[in-house]
């Protein structure tokens, strides 16, 4: 019982603490300066509306660095810019530094700026597209009766099968049971 | 950077069950089978120690920017993790670590079945071990499909359950795991090690020679890292290539001189004979939870558990006089939060991963203790009310004015509920003997209880021997003047399922015999049992029973439709077009409450019934008793979003009522724990797989009941429950107790 507590535990502390961020997603941006190079990530692949995370690796002569900070300004057509700072590495990978961001559809230009030596500047296009249906994403979670249930039809029909072939009783529901017992 | 992991949840959860059933099993067959070797327990402990170093530490994050580390990554899966999964022989421990019910009545058909057999005879063939693996390994390094990989964390995830599957596929004809014996010639196996090494050579040399990087994504991230996407490729390549061979050489020089006899292995398959599990050797312990070493003494203290009943009389005693005397603004104040977001949440798991504790720790029952001393009740309960129609009624009034006047939103409401409810209570139990208010009237121990049937843990006989034995019956008519008998007149013996029982545990201490016990309940008994329970009958013949539990499963659904965006929108045109608000409310929840409960089972009874001897009544009692698990799913599902959601909101107000008492220690009332918290992430796929979860079980006891031909008309029941309440957990919420818009 004691081990099923500290089991239970670990689970509850893995469940509140919130996942690490710059696991993955797609290149789409990396420049150089000198022995300086910053490559910018996104995910999910395509970036839909939502949230999105941004995150940066840089490097200087192939060490990385994580504690000089990185603005973003985020800017799109009609809309105000937002700027995010990020400070310090919030990747599991303990290199690349992220931040999460909500994002309208539609195109927008992300602007980031290495607040460094050397100093430096990443300039691109993000297009964001559509979010999906929150059922769609949820889907893959409310489909997984399916095939338990397809388990639960074959054992069924298991049981059936070898009570079939031994006792002759077998295919008697509870009530029929207890009324062929009265 | 060593120190960043990434503690996934999911992943966590999946190696913590694994262990823990592993753990539960080894225990299990100690003694039972001829030493089972203690190397097999470090490998287990190993192999989940390397899994998780490989999917949770930096190397799963850094192999997105390297493509070596991602090598290191797959080569720990196939050639470490899986070899060690399979010297801990964990089929066996595993199987006996599951619950007897799981074993037995889920796993053991399919294991005894000679088809199921003959299909996992083929999985675990050499040839199909060789393909798993040659087709994971090139298809998978396929370059889109590797990017696809690299950009998805789902794709990833398949990626690696992959590796993992087709390791262990490859690794089971070589290592054989006990108790299943090597069918292959060791000197076959020789063969069949060197031609999958040569195989894994040929894509490494195809990694090493090649003149450009394969992969796009690292020709961005290794040069950042000081390395070139062309020396990272090689490296990796170099990886594949020295460490699965300085893994399969040896192995497969193992396995050749086992084939010329040198090697000691020769006499493995007597030994694995002589390691042939006797099941049958001992008697299975049943699991107790008052047996249990600390929480187990706590629970068969009398006096511990009258004082935590005392302890949440003085609860609700300081709920309800904020409720007076408080602000009036809902998430401010202890009677607005503390009942209807946290009690109610910590109720309903604690009911779900063990038993009825709400009841158990009832305020109501202390005073009725102490009142019990001086005044012994005059009457018993009228006959005619001795039955489930009034506490059916009282829950149905309950459901439809809690929407209808927002009790929730009312402190003041709320605080004179809480003296209604004790008021009742003390004119009951002291005009009736027994524990009249639990079994006849009270709506939250009926909900309670009912819900109790779908929970794991039952008040029952330790050993049915014992009572055949017994005379005396203390457990019904109590000890000595001190020790009650069951006020809600059950006589353990004869007890079925949890109906009823308040797991006051008053049996246990009048037991001479300390045979009762908190031991596993078996669902189905609770559900379906046909036969005659105490103080229940036979569940067939209960309308009144069924009643309520339409109700109650009707109301679960009903009562968290009520929050959704589109409910309240349409309460609002309503009031729009001239109706009160609070009785177009009424009026909603009424009509949701008899579709639920009682349009939908009548007709399922009808069809169910239609086609069988069985009558209308029997049809309907036993087919709501089946959607029990369904409704229990929809309760937690809505209370556990209440408890995700809001359980900070508890900080500011109990910081609020310290302050007004002249109690500093808190600290000034943060009251931005009241609003606007982030819903976690895994709270609606847990929604989701609780629903689930009791659909299928529901499913279960509704064909168990009336046979796959009759089942239908429930099965489509059960199905609308389920779409309904799928589609509930996915609305936008009211987030009742909250400072949220």
């Amino acid at each position: 019982m004691r081990c099923a507590l500290h089991i239970l535990a670990l689970v509850a502390a893995a469940f509140t603490q919130s996942t690490l961020l710059a696991d993955g997603g797609a290149v789409v941006v990396r420049m150089s300066v000198g022995e300086s190079t910053l490559v910018g990530f996104v995910q999910p692949v395509p970036p839909v509306a939502g949230e999105i995370q941004l995150s940066f690796l840089l490097t200087h002569a192939g060490s990385a660095d994580a504690t000089t900070p990185i603005t973003l300004t985020l800017l799109r057509a009609g809309v105000a810019a937002r700027s995010v700072r990020i400070d310090g590495a919030r990747g599991s990978d303990g290199l690349a530094r992220s931040t999460v961001v909500s994002l309208d559809e539609g195109e927008w230009i992300v602007d980031a700026v290495v607040l460094g030596d050397p100093a430096m500047r990443a300039r691109y296009a993000l297009d964001v597209g559509p979010a999906p249906a929150h059922w769609l994403r949820m889907a893959p979670w409310m489909l997984v009766w399916v095939p338990i249930a397809g388990l639960i039809v074959a054992r069924e029909r298991l049981v059936a099968g070898r009570r079939g072939r031994g006792a002759p009783r077998a295919n008697l529901s509870s009530a029929d049971a207890a009324r062929e017992r009265s | 950077m060593w120190l960043r992991w990434s503690l996934d949840p999911w992943l966590i959860g999946g190696v913590a069950i694994a262990a823990f059933l592993y753990a539960r099993g080894v225990r299990g067959l100690a003694g039972r089978v001829r030493g089972f070797p203690r190397r097999r327990v470090a490998a287990f402990a190993a192999a989940i120690a390397l899994l998780i170093v490989a999917l949770a530490s930096p190397i799963d994050a850094i192999g997105h920017l390297l493509l070596w580390v991602h090598m290191v990554q797959h080569w720990l899966l196939i050639m470490v993790v899986a070899p060690l999964l399979l010297i801990a022989s964990p089929g066996l421990p595993v199987l006996r670590g599951l619950p007897a019910t799981l074993r037995r009545g889920v796993c053991g058909p399919f294991l005894a079945s000679p088809g199921v057999r003959r299909a996992f005879t083929a999985l675990v063939h050499p040839a199909s071990g060789w393909t798993a693996l040659s087709l994971s390994m090139w298809i998978w390094h396929i370059p889109a499909l590797y990017q696809l990989a690299l950009e998805s964390g789902w794709v990833h995830r398949v990626e690696h359950a992959s590796f993992l599957a087709a390791g262990i596929l490859f690794w089971w004809p070589i290592v054989s795991p006990w108790p299943w014996r090597r069918r292959w010639p060791a000197i076959a196996l020789v063969a069949y090690v060197l031609t999958a090494d040569l195989q894994g050579t040929v894509f490494a040399a195809l990694l090493c020679f090649a003149d450009a990087p394969i992969y796009a994504s690292y020709e961005s991230t290794s040069p950042a890292l000081g390395l070139s996407a062309l020396r990272d490729q090689r490296i990796a390549g170099a990886f594949m290539w020295m460490a699965s061979q300085a893994i399969l050489l040896p192995v497969a020089g193992a396995l050749a001189l086992t084939a010329v006899g040198r090697a000691r292995r020769d006499r493995a398959p007597l030994a694995a004979r002589r390691e042939r599990p006797r099941l049958r050797a001992r008697a299975e312990q049943r699991f107790d939870l008052l047996r249990v070493r600390g929480i187990g003494s706590v629970l068969r203290s009398r006096a511990a558990r009258e004082w935590l009943r005392w302890v949440l009389l003085v609860c609700a005693a300081a709920v309800a006089v904020d409720g007076f005397i408080g602000p009036s603004d809902a998430p401010s104040n202890l009677a607005g939060t503390l009942p209807w977001t946290h009690w109610r949440g910590i109720v309903v798991v604690l009911l779900l991963v063990s038993a009825n504790v709400a009841c158990m720790t009832c305020p109501l029952i202390a005073p009725r203790r102490l009142l019990r001393r001086f005044i012994s009740p005059p009457f018993a309960f009228p006959r005619p009310l001795r039955n489930k129609w009034l506490a059916a009624t009282l829950v149905v009034a309950w459901l439809v004015s809690y929407e209808a006047f927002d009790f929730w939103a009312s402190p003041l409401a709320t605080a004179w509920i809480i003296v209604g409810y004790f008021v009742a209570a003390f004119l009951v139990d002291t005009l009736f003997a027994g524990g009249s208010f639990c079994k006849w009237v009270c709506p939250i121990g009926q909900l309670n209880m009912s819900l109790s049937l779908v929970a794991p843990l039952s008040v029952a006989v330790r050993a049915t021997k014992t009572c055949d034995s017994c005379t005396t019956h203390e457990c019904i008519r109590g000890a000595k003047l001190t020790v009650n008998g069951c006020d809600l007149e059950l006589f353990q013996p004869r007890k079925r399922g949890n109906q009823d029982c308040t797991f006051c545990l008053d049996c246990a201490d009048a037991c001479p015999h300390s045979n009762v016990g908190i031991l596993p309940q078996q669902i189905r008994r609770g559900l379906l049992d046909p036969s005659w329970g105490s103080s229940i009958g036979q569940i067939a013949r209960r309308a009144d029973i069924a009643a309520l539990l339409a109700v109650l499963t009707g109301g679960a659904f009903a009562n968290a439709l009520a929050m959704t965006g589109p409910w309240l929108a349409l309460a609002d045109a309503l009031a729009v077009r001239g109706w009160t608000l609070w009785i177009a409310e009424a009026s909603l929840a009424l009509a949701a409450l008899a579709s639920l409960a009682f349009v939908l089972p009548a007709f399922a009874a009808v069809v169910a019934a239609r086609r069988s001897p069985q009558g209308f009544v029997e049809a309907l009692a036993q087919g709501v008793h089946a959607c029990v698990p369904i409704g229990a799913a929809m309760w937690a599902a809505h209370w556990l979003f209440h408890l995700g959601t809001s359980a900070s909101t508890a900080l500011p107000v109990v910081q609020r009522a310290a302050q007004d008492l002249g109690l500093s220690l808190l600290g000034e009332p943060e009251w931005s724990a009241s609003c606007c918290g982030p819903v976690p992430s895994w709270l609606q796929p847990v929604q989701l797989l609780l629903l689930q979860g009791g659909f299928l079980v529901s499913a279960w006891i509704a064909f168990r009941a009336f046979g796959a031909r009759r089942a239908y008309s429930w099965w489509a029941v059960l199905l609308i429950l389920l779409s309904l309440g799928m589609w509930i957990v996915l609305q936008p919420m009211q987030m009742r107790g909250t400072a949220m818009p």
